[in-house]
């Protein structure tokens, strides 16, 4: 523990120049004071471990931790730090959504070592705020590295990262990069690559994340390497858990083709002169090729559920997976549910009042009740005393449209594949009719099958999204098919309120029709009887040819069970925008 | 100000008028009289204006230079047009070396303009032509000025830069067979039955 008197004074000091740090960036900047930790127990309080200064986009804080500051002996650089760590704010990453897109292009171009694109993307952002510090406002970034340094931290990494700096500034060798016996060409080459890159990408900063991170890749590939230098840079790090605590984070699902594009060696590039025509028949192939299977999901536009979950992790560290499941999938359906239904009502009687209000400031002055508020308070006070009636009409309509419940089941046996993991039709599927279902004011039971084995089902017919889509986004793997007794307990006896079954399985729901059930009901007659109870349109998507199994589908069919065909799986899709079309777009 | 100041030079440089930018005569008939430039530098820093005979290649030799290099040629009078270089007799048998020899080996990796877009180019530029002339950059010392060449002399860089590539692209490539690999044993599991 460093004297507490010391820490103070630094404390004093670091807020006078609280105010010159926000004008190096601008003037009208509003943002709230740093929470100044006075010692490292309270900055772990805040979330900070490792650094002496975080940035937290969630709300817009930084967090500065004084005893580590004066440990450190960098007191003397209290408006290079501070505008620094207003960098992060205002210049990069900035917010939350800027940040995730930069991770994921940086993502892009670290194939296998994906882990590492945090710490990419914190130091890339060093870079540009730094750079723009240093030359533009003449702050003394460079004498903070030189405080913080010490030959210990170097490794080869870290020289690469401070020869950067020395090209970018025109330093002398050595001047950052203090342990020259990590200096070789190769690093002087790619340090030069990297400032030409900092300057040219200064103004569009996220178009230059995939190439930076391209140009680091052979320094953080081995693990033993990647952990020591980290280890060593740590205290450097005050943006890799910006976004800790971010709530969901949309657009993230879609395939970023122009970061695609933007993952460039740049190595490659300075070699393209002398190689001209070489590099016009190949069009820059460097060394990381985009997926010529393309994305996935419909027009195969969208990342893949367990890359979108590893970046959201990153985004997010303590995001919850299950959540980020259900956002996957939600969002790769919402652009299929159908419409929000439309009433369309005529007034045919008077309002009838029906209760009173608070008259807010922005309601209308007619809609003011003077006599309740002079009943409620003798002093009207806009928004507290002042009461507006509500009315209800007493409308003589008696035929409305109610639409069916939907029950979903969805073979979740050996042959299907994790959601989590891997993309899946049968969920994005069942999320399009459900959500549907739901928009349209139906409940919705949803129920994953792979039997004999297990199952897991909602707690009846629901209202709740997360509830739905928590069920059908969860995996089992067992069995062999969708269990026919699960219709049993919605459909057993005439449920309150009618409802349509889909159940979304494949050819060995035939075999699990006619098992031997050990009770004298089959799964053919409670397949029949739960249809019958339900009341609504029975559908069986089965992943096959058609007319494979001719017969049993022939009985199915005479029980009143539609039989639909899918032979790949995005035909799903479109057999839940038809079913969510004709089912529940009407009401 | 300083002389042979690396900074003014390379700002100076930057400014290069277009008209230095034309190709040679050699490639276009509206181009730059290369070799009447060249001897008009070779007048300016010599401050000898009545010599008609310049160090200047044979025929044979003028054929083989290629119009980048022309144009880094005429890009680099421009820069020895600068006052710390006039009137500097000193350095006149030292540019045969430089037009001819370092600049035709740094032009075959660098594009002419990038002599004046590229500030760590223009830098390589003056620095390549302070060594060849002997000159010791201001506020630097022999070490110093060398090991700054050296650090952005592109013929050693693209050497470099040839070799981490060729081995980024070797793992790159190992890595995708890996990937590949494992999509396809991930391929859909429907698909097999």
């Amino acid at each position: 523990m460093h004297n507490q008197s010391e820490i103070e004074k630094t404390l004093a000091l670091w807020k006078s120049h609280w105010q010159p740090a926000k004008l190096e960036w601008n003037p009208l900047l509003r943002l709230q004071e740093p929470i100044w930790c006075l010692s490292n127990e309270e900055a772990v309080k805040e979330g900070l471990t490792g650094s002496f200064a975080m940035i937290r986009l969630t709300d817009h804080r930084i967090v500065i931790n004084l005893e580590e500051i004066v440990q450190r002996g960098i007191t003397d650089y209290a408006t290079e730090v501070l505008a620094h760590e207003i960098g992060h704010h205002i210049f990069t990453p900035a917010n939350l959504y800027d940040n995730a897109i930069l991770l994921n292009r940086i993502r892009f171009a670290l194939p296998g070592i994906e882990d590492r694109a945090p710490m990419v993307s914190n130091l890339y952002a060093d870079f540009l705020i730094n750079d723009k510090l240093q030359r533009i406002h003449k702050l003394r970034m460079s004498e903070v590295y030189q405080a913080i340094n010490s030959e210990d931290t170097f490794s080869e990494f870290w020289t690469l990262m401070m020869r950067t700096y020395e090209y970018l500034w025109r330093l002398n060798r050595g001047e950052l990069a203090t342990n020259l016996s990590f200096h070789s060409k190769k690093i002087d080459s790619d340090a030069s690559l990297l400032a030409s890159l900092v300057r040219s990408y200064s103004k569009n900063w996220i178009h230059g994340g995939g190439r930076f991170a391209v140009m680091l890749y052979p320094y953080l590939m081995d693990d033993k390497t990647f952990q020591d230098s980290r280890k060593k840079i740590l205290i450097l790090l005050d943006a890799e858990d910006a976004g800790k605590g971010a709530m969901d984070i949309a657009g993230m699902t879609q395939l970023d083709l122009e970061g695609y594009d933007e993952v460039i060696d740049m190595r490659k590039e300075a070699l393209s002169l002398k190689e001209e025509e070489d590099a016009k028949k190949k069009k820059q192939s460097l060394g990381i090729e985009k997926n010529r299977a393309g994305g996935e999901g419909p027009r195969k536009g969208y990342i893949g559920p367990g890359n979108y979950i590893d970046l959201m992790k990153q985004v997010n560290p303590n995001a919850d997976e299950q959540r980020l499941v259900n956002a996957y999938y939600k969002e790769i359906a919402l652009p299929h549910l159908i419409d929000f239904p439309v009433e369309i009502s005529e007034n045919v009687s008077l309002d009838l009042p029906e209760g009173l209000e608070t008259w807010d400031i922005g309601d209308s002055i007619e809609e003011m009740d003077w006599l309740q508020s002079a009943i409620l308070s003798p002093t009207l006070i806009p928004g507290l005393t002042t009461q507006k009636r509500t009315f209800g009409s007493d409308s003589d309509n008696s035929i409305s449209k109610s639409p069916l419940n939907v029950y979903i089941g969805i073979d979740c046996s050996g042959s299907m594949m994790n959601p989590k993991q891997n993309f899946s039709w049968p969920v994005l599927a069942a999320a399009v009719i459900g959500l549907s279902a739901l928009r349209a004011g139906a409940a919705v039971m949803g129920c994953l099958s792979g039997e004999p084995g297990d199952y897991l089902e909602t707690d009846g017919f629901i209202t709740d999204e997360t509830d739905l889509l928590t069920t059908l986004t969860s995996y089992l793997g067992t069995g062999y098919a969708y269990g026919m007794e699960r219709l049993r307990k919605p459909f057993e006896e005439k449920p309150n309120k009618k409802s349509h079954i889909v159940i979304v399985t494949d050819n060995d729901i035939f075999s699990m029709l006619d098992a031997n059930t050990g009770t004298e009901q089959s799964h053919w007659e409670l397949a029949e009887i739960a249809l019958k109870n339900a009341g609504g349109h029975g559908t069986m998507v089965l992943h096959s040819q058609p007319d494979y199994h001719k017969d049993f589908v022939i009985r199915l069919e005479k029980m009143g069970w539609k039989v639909c065909y899918v032979t790949n799986e995005a035909e799903l899709l479109k057999f839940a925008l038809e079913f969510s079309q004709q089912n529940y777009a009407y009401v | 100000m300083s002389k042979y100041d690396v900074f003014e030079l390379v700002t100076y440089l930057r400014k290069c008028p277009d008209s230095f930018l034309k190709p040679s005569v050699f490639f276009s008939k509206e181009g730059i009289d290369s070799i009447a430039l060249v001897c008009d530098t070779y007048r300016i820093t010599g401050n000898i204006f009545l010599k008609r005979d310049f160090n200047i290649p044979a025929d044979a030799s003028l054929k083989a230079i290629t119009d980048n290099h022309w144009r880094a040629i005429h890009i680099s009078a421009w820069l020895l047009c600068h006052s710390d270089f006039r009137n500097a007799p000193v350095i006149e048998d030292k540019l045969y070396f430089f037009w001819f020899e370092e600049l035709r080996n740094a032009s075959a990796y660098v594009k002419f303009n990038d002599w004046i877009t590229d500030d760590e180019r223009a830098e390589e530029m003056v620095r390549l032509l302070l060594n060849c002339c002997e000159i010791i950059p201001n506020g630097e010392n022999y070490d110093e000025a060398a090991d700054k060449l050296s650090s952005i002399n592109s013929a050693d860089r693209h050497k470099v830069l040839k070799e981490s590539y060729e081995a980024h692209e070797r793992i790159m490539n190992i890595k995708r067979e890996m990937a590949e690999k494992k999509a396809r044993e991930a391929a859909n599991t429907y698909g097999r039955e």
